[in-house]
Order: C-alpha cells, then sequence, then structure tokens
C-alpha cells in the first residue's frame, strides 16, 4: 500500500526526489567528507588501545595493524591502578563544575533580561563573556595570584577578620576541586548566558503583558514564563552538560595544579595526556581516552532518555 | 616586428622560469632543529648569523612551546620530527627514537665528522646504543667538577649575622649552625614571611641540597643491588629537616608551586635570606637586588653539613660526563650530510668558541696567545645576564657543549666564567668536594610502550604525591606515618620488579665501562 500524504498529494518516488534534490546533495558533499575524514576517520586509531604499539619508520597504519595485540590489558592496569582516585577527582571536579556552572548563566541571563538599563545590560554583558576569550594561561596566573599565600583573596579575608591564619589554597586538595569548579564557572558564564538571552528574546511580549494586567509580580512573570518557555534550551544544555561530565577539563588542571595536591587534580584528560604524550605510552594513553569516551556516550544517551520522557523535548 | 615580439617573449618566459631556479640555487641548505631547551629564542643574534655564514646552512629553529616532552612524542607518533632534535637524555624518550628507528646511525658518518670524533673521543663509546652504534650527540658532556647546590644565602644578611670574616670563609656550617642562623635572621626581621625558598620539586627526586647534604644519590646501591632512594636509611633524615624547616615557618609553605617565574619574585622581595639548590638560580634575583638594595644584596653559596659529619665531601654536586643532552639527526632529514657537516663545526673547536665565546674580533681575542674578552661585556654580563646573552648570542645555543677548558691556553669554556664573578668565586669556594659523575644512573628506567614502563611511572608518581605531603606534615609522627605509607604503596605500584630490572641494567653497565659503584654503602 502507497503511503499518502496528509495533503493528499503522492510522494514522488525516491529517485525523482534525489534527481530534484540534486544540488542539496552536492553541497552537502564537502561536509560529508569533512565528517569522514577529520571525526571518523582518527577512529581507527582507538584499535591502538587494544595492542601495544610502538611508532617506526614505516607509517602509521602499518604499526598500528602490526602492533602486538593485548586485548584488555591496558584497560586492566588502568582499573587495577589508578582508576579510583582518577575518577573521583574527575567527577568531583565535575559535578561541582555543573552545580555552580549550569544555574550561573540562567541566572544571569534572566537577571539581565530584567535590566532596564540598556547601557548597564550591555556593559554587565561584555565584563561577564570577556572572560571566556581569555587564555586558560592568563586565567590560572590571575587565580594562583589571587589565591596565593600573600596574594588578594587572603589579604580581604584578613582585613574583614574572616580568618586569622592566611590559607594555602593550593595546598589543599579538596579546596582544588572548588576551585576549579569556580573558575570554570567564572569563565564559561557570561557566553553560556548569551544562549539563554537569546531564548528569552524568543519569549513573546504579549504574555508578560498578560500577566501585568492580571497581577503577576516580577518574580512570578520570570517563574511562569520566561523560565518554562526557556525550559527546551535548558534541557538541551543540560544533555550536553551531563555528556561532557568527564571532560572536566585540562589547562587549568595542568596549570594550577601542583605535586602536592596531584592525587586531588589529576583527571582523566590530565592522566591521559601525561601517560599518552608526555611519557610516550600511546596505546595505554588511548585505553584512558576512550575508556572516557564510552562512558561519556553512555551518559548523554542516558541524559537524552529521561530528558525525553521529563520533558517534551529531547535532543535527538 | 611580431618575430621580434615572439622572440622577447620567448626570452622572457624562459628568464622567468631559470631564474628561480638560479636564485634557489644559491640558497643556502636549510636544516630544521628543535631544540627542547630554546624557550622563546629567536635565532637571529650575532652568533647566530655568523654560524649560518661559517657553515653556508640556515638553520630553521622549531620552538618547544610547551611541554618539550609531549611534543617529542608527539613528533614521534606523528613522524613529523624535524631534522635534527635536541631532547632529555636522562628521559625515555632517546630510546623511544631509537627503537622507532627514527635516527640516523651517526657511526655510519663519524669519518665525516673529524672534529667530533677528536673532541668526544671515549664518550662516542660510552654513548652507544645496545647495538654498539651511536645514534646521538651528547650535549654537556665530559668531567665537570663544577660546583651545583648548596645552600645559596643573602650575603648582607650575612654578614649581619656572623660578620664579614665568617661570611667570606670557605668553612661549611653544621646544620644545628645553619638553623640558628635562619632563626636569628627571623628575629632581626620579624616582617619577613619565611627565611628558605626552594623550588617547586622535580618528578622522582628530593631538594638536590638535602639530598646531597644526606649524602643521597639517585639511588641507593647496597648490598650488590640498585634501590630506589627512598630506601636509602639517609632519606627520611633529610625529610625530618625539611619538614622541620616547615613547621617552624621557616620554609616557604607554598614551595610546591613555585615555578621559575614565582620563585624569581620571592628571591627579589627582601625579606628571604636563602635558597637551597644550584648555585645559579638566584642570579636573576640578585641581579635584581643588587640594583634596587645594597652592593653585597646577593645570593651567594654555602655549604652546610650534617651535624655528626665525618667528612666535607657530600655528594651535592652531580653532573653526568655523558651530558644533560641527546642531540640526533632524525631520518626526515633530506640532506644528512650537511646536518653532518653542521654538527661537526658546531661541535669543533672553533665553532664551540663561537658559540660560548662569541665573535672573534668582536667579543674576544687572542692576546699573547689566551682567549680575553674585549671590553666590558664579561662585566655587563654580570650585570644583566640574560639580556646580554639573548642581545649577543653568547651561550644563547649551547649544543654540543664540551665541559672541559681550553687544551692551548687554559681558559674555561664560556666566556662568562673566565673571570668569575662573586657568584661563582663563593661556590668554587665554598661547595668543594661535592662533584660526583651520574652518568651511572642514567636512563635506567623501563622505556616506551611497556607495562614495566608504567609500572615505573606509578612507582614515580606515587613518590611525586607523597613528597611534599612528608615535608608539609603537622608534626614529625605523621610524618614518619606518611613515609611508611609511601614505601608501601610504592611497593604494591611494583617498587621490587622495577629495582630488580634496573639492577641488572645498572651492574651490566658499570662491567662495560669497568667502573665500581659511586655510591656503594
Amino acid at each position: 500500500m502507497t503511503r499518502v500524504p496528509m495533503d493528499g498529494k503522492k510522494k514522488k518516488p525516491l529517485r525523482s526526489r534525489l534527481i530534484d534534490q540534486k544540488y542539496l546533495f552536492l553541497l552537502m558533499i564537502p561536509g560529508v567528507i569533512w565528517v569522514l575524514v577529520i571525526c571518523y576517520a582518527p577512529m581507527t586509531g582507538l584499535y591502538m588501545a587494544f595492542t601495544n604499539y610502538r611508532p617506526s619508520q614505516n607509517g602509521y597504519f602499518f604499526d598500528l595493524f602490526n602492533a602486538k595485540f593485548v586485548g584488555l590489558q591496558w584497560f586492566e592496569y588502568f582499573f587495577n591502578k589508578d582508576f579510583g582516585m582518577i575518577m573521583r577527582n574527575t567527577l568531583a571536579t565535575s559535578l561541582l563544575t555543573l552545580l555552580f556552572s549550569f544555574p550561573a548563566p540562567i541566572i544571569l541571563a534572566v537577571m539581565l533580561n530584567e535590566l532596564k538599563s540598556i547601557t548597564l545590560k550591555k556593559f554587565i554583558q561584555t565584563a561577564s563573556y570577556l572572560p571566556y576569550f581569555i587564555s586558560w594561561v592568563i586565567a590560572a596566573n590571575i587565580f594562583l595570584t589571587f589565591l596565593s599565600g600573600g596574594g588578594l583573596i587572603n589579604d580581604l579575608l584578613i582585613s574583614l577578620g574572616l580568618i586569622r591564619e592566611r590559607i594555602l589554597f593550593f595546598q589543599h586538595g579538596p579546596y582544588f576541586w572548588w576551585i576549579i569548579a569556580i573558575a570554570n564557572t567564572w569563565k564559561g558564564m557570561g557566553y553560556n548566558a548569551i544562549i539563554y538571552l537569546s531564548a528569552i528574546s524568543g519569549i513573546d511580549e504579549q504574555l508578560y503583558e498578560a500577566a501585568t494586567i492580571d497581577g503577576a509580580s516580577r518574580v512570578k512573570r520570570i517563574w511562569h514564563i520566561t523560565l518554562p518557555t526557556i525550559r527546551p534550551t535548558i534541557s538541551i544544555l543540560l544533555i550536553l552538560a551531563i555528556g561532557g561530565i568527564l571532560s572536566t577539563g585540562f589547562e587549568q588542571q595542568l596549570l594550577m595544579g601542583n605535586n602536592a595536591i596531584l592525587n586531588y587534580s589529576d583527571v582523566l584528560d590530565t592522566y591521559a595526556y601525561r601517560y599518552g604524550l608526555a611519557k610516550g605510552m600511546y596505546s595505554y594513553g588511548t585505553a584512558v581516552g576512550l575508556f572516557k569516551s564510552i562512558v561519556s556516550f553512555i551518559l548523554v544517551m542516558s541524559a537524552n532518555r529521561i530528558t525525553a520522557k521529563l520533558n517534551d523535548s529531547a535532543l535527538f | 616586428m611580431k618575430k621580434l615580439l615572439g622572440l622577447m617573449l620567448a626570452v622572457m618566459m624562459v628568464l622567468s622560469i631559470s631564474l628561480p631556479i638560479a636564485s634557489l640555487a644559491e640558497e643556502p641548505v636549510t636544516i630544521t632543529f628543535f631544540d627542547k631547551n630554546s624557550g622563546v629564542r629567536t635565532f637571529d643574534d650575532p652568533v647566530a648569523k655568523t654560524l649560518e655564514e661559517r657553515t653556508g646552512i640556515k638553520l630553521e629553529l622549531i620552538s618547544p612551546s610547551g611541554n618539550p616532552g609531549e611534543k617529542l612524542s608527539l613528533m614521534l607518533a606523528g613522524l613529523n620530527y624535524p631534522d635534527i632534535i635536541l631532547m632529555d637524555r636522562s628521559s625515555d624518550i632517546v630510546n623511544q627514537y631509537i627503537e622507532a628507528d627514527a635516527l640516523v646511525n651517526l657511526s655510519d658518518y663519524l669519518d665525516q665528522m673529524p672534529n667530533v670524533v677528536a673532541m668526544y673521543g671515549d664518550t662516542l663509546n660510552k654513548t652507544r646504543y645496545s647495538d654498539g652504534n651511536n645514534y646521538y650527540l651528547s650535549n654537556w658532556y665530559g668531567y665537570d667538577p663544577d660546583p651545583v647546590n648548596g645552600f645559596i644565602c643573602r650575603y648582607d644578611y650575612m654578614i649581619e649575622l656572623v660578620g664579614k670574616e665568617r661570611a667570606d670563609s670557605a668553612e661549611p656550617f653544621t646544620w644545628s649552625e645553619f638553623k640558628g642562623l635562619l632563626n636569628q635572621f627571623r628575629e632581626a626581621h620579624p616582617d619577613t614571611n619565611h627565611a628558605l625558598v626552594i623550588s617547586e620539586p622535580s618528578s622522582g627526586s628530593i631538594n638536590g641540597t638535602f639530598a646531597g647534604m644526606n649524602s643521597l644519590y639517585p639511588y641507593y646501591v647496597h648490598d650488590g643491588k640498585l634501590f630506589f632512594a627512598v630506601r636509602d636509611p639517609a632519606f627520611l633524615d633529610a625529610i625530618h629537616q625539611m619538614n622541620e624547616m616547615y613547621r617552624e615557618g621557616i620554609l616557604d609553605p607554598e614551595w610546591t608551586s613555585n615555578n621559575q617565574e614565582l620563585r624569581n619574585q620571592k628571591l627579589s622581595n627582601p625579606g628571604v635570606f636563602a635558597f637551597a639548590g644550584a648555585y645559579w638560580d638566584p642570579w636573576t634575583p640578585s641581579a635584581t637586588l643588587l640594583a634596587s638594595e645594597n652592593e653585597n644584596a646577593e645570593y651567594l653559596s654555602y655549604k652546610v653539613v650534617p651535624d655528626d659529619a665525618t667528612t666535607f665531601e657530600l655528594p651535592l654536586s652531580g653532573r653526568s660526563s655523558l651530558g644533560w643532552d641527546a642531540i640526533a639527526i632524525t631520518k626526515n632529514c633530506k640532506n644528512v650530510e650537511a646536518a653532518v657537516k653542521f654538527i661537526d663545526y658546531c661541535a669543533s673547536q672553533e665553532g664551540q668558541d663561537l658559540l660560548l665565546w662569541g665573535i672573534q674580533g668582536q667579543d674576544w681575542d687572542f692576546v699573547d696567545g689566551v682567549r680575553t674578552p674585549i671590553g666590558d661585556i664579561v662585566a655587563r654580563y654580570q650585570a644583566d645576564p640574560s639580556n646580554v646573552v639573548d642581545q649577543t648570542g653568547i651561550t644563547k645555543w649551547t649544543w654540543f657543549v664540551k665541559n672541559d677548558v681550553h687544551p692551548d691556553d687554559g681558559t674555561t669554556s664560556r666566556i662568562w666564567f673566565n673571570e668569575k664573578d662573586r657568584s661563582a668565586t663563593y661556590a668554587y669556594q665554598n661547595l668543594t668536594d661535592g662533584y660526583y659523575d651520574s652518568a651511572e644512573f642514567a636512563n635506567l628506567e623501563p622505556a616506551g610502550s611497556t607495562i614495566e614502563a608504567l609500572m615505573y611511572q606509578g612507582v614515580i608518581d606515587v613518590f611525586d604525591q607523597y613528597y611534599p605531603r612528608m615535608v608539609n606534615a603537622a608534626t614529625e609522627e605523621q610524618c614518619d606515618a606518611l613515609y611508611a605509607e609511601m614505601v608501601s604503596a610504592m611497593e604494591s605500584a611494583g617498587m621490587e620488579d622495577i629495582e630488580s630490572y634496573m639492577t641488572d641494567l645498572y651492574f651490566a653497565r658499570l662491567a662495560l665501562w669497568g667502573l665500581e659503584p659511586v655510591a656503594m654503602k
């Protein structure tokens, strides 16, 4: 039985549709090639995680496919050795980051939306998203200087009478998780707020006007109009954030960490980097990276499914 | 007319094709060079230009930009290494490059490198790979009895505390005396934060001054076996001393984050009495202090010995006769002959003089057969070392450096050391009897992508995490408990297996070289 579209017109056969849309397909070709070459082709390297890869003059593919197959040896070593500590650090840093950095841009966007002064709104918006464009090298030095024993934060806390002894922020491991979470939030908050601001700008003004006539206060208007309307955007960004929960940062840990707190600062990315790149243990580094990718994939799928069940919107 | 026009056009076409070929033929050969130590330096100073003129080779320097070890690993994995690479000899990256067949066998080219053969001598035998071939040349090779570690103290404060005569004396201080000085300093300068500064920890080892003062070598050789230094009974003594400094508020508590910039910043401030480390590390802060404070505000070297010392011979200055770095030609080099020529010139005495003394007739010249600096170049260097090195190019490119005096006139290998400044004078006067050749301990760790290499790294990771915690422990009991915990964790990570692996390699090496262990206890 041939399916008949709702409008009653008979759908053209696939071949005709392909011919009709040939220029669109032609336009798509560069994008498809890009995805295949940049995103999928490097995935062949994941096989490295199951071999004892050693580079030689024979070329990458020859070395990769002729390397000794070792099965799950590198994964077993990782799970028996540092897995617990690395996962604890990664999850602690990520969850703390999520705790601050997820609501912060929503709050900022809502507050900016409520501002009446355009000049002030532009100033705050610019000032808040500027940190996004500062490199981590500079940002890390700012934090290291401000939070050092003789730094501004210690001076401030002492002058306010909140502490007597200076706090050595970078000598205590658990502090480091909070510092990274705050630094991540500070850096990304303004930029992420733009996404929410654009979603807010699409809200029909008549809804606010009607609510005002009905006597809704500003807080009620935010609660009953603004937030529900941007809920799809919040959902999608939450799915993406949960998917990236194991990508808790790299440069910030590397630049702000030190050996005294290595057992708190070392996360999956820095660990894979230290072993895989800095020490040239390519197979082991790949195994750690592959583990992270699989877990991230499962997390995205789960978050997407949960969000789809709870809301009407999901990423896919 | 048409014929003439056609002829002109034909001539122009031929010229346009042949001119670039002619100009290409005149261009010097370009060699790409990755130097892990070059930082952000540019190869455009007078020495660099002269080197290019003399060798006829244009050098394209590749900046390490970030972690050089990472860049070397990435270049190896991507087979996109440059023509010549300079890497850390003590790291396993050298063996990784050799095992990957990425390096040119230099033994095949030794007949084209007469200067290398003459200058390196027996060093070439000692740096052979297990297959008997030379794949790299050492940098900073040869016996080098220069002092290294000590307590580098502010000379003006030292005079204030002990008087000029004692401050100028070569007699070492005992540990108790030195602690007394640190405490006296704090009493005399109550606004001082912390009297002793040290640099951030290096992976796998403790501070060189405290290690040397307690006769610790890179590894503990005992009863015919090689162990990690943590097994040496003196290891805990050194940690106790550092912990005591920390608990008493003498040691800068943020020492674990003291990178070079932060360390120099702290040492440049008034209120620091001493630095524990290499005597050259505080040169930049000293230059700042001499300019801003007084003529004696300079960090000078002092030796501190244990209270019960029976000898003043302490291993404070471990240096490898086989050098710090390895320089190799890679198989990506299209013109190996040119690279060989370049290397042979740099390694020659003339090349070394250019790199380390500068341009003859401009920076130095022979006076009665002796190399003599021209004008005030050494004084300018002593006042502002970084800028003078950058501007002149002298010692900016330290390649194929031989640690020796000139055989013809007895002058030092580097122009700056020919006239010792006060810092070097005090180091040579006070940090005597500290030299040992650490070559036998280099490259013992398992290399490459193996379970042994992973285990070794795991052991080092445990050490790196516990070392600061032991030093920063609240009590000595807590410090001891952390030490026991660390040894246990290192054992769980496979320390014994790695020690067996390294013991075999170590004694096989000593047998090959015909040497006795330097640190047998």
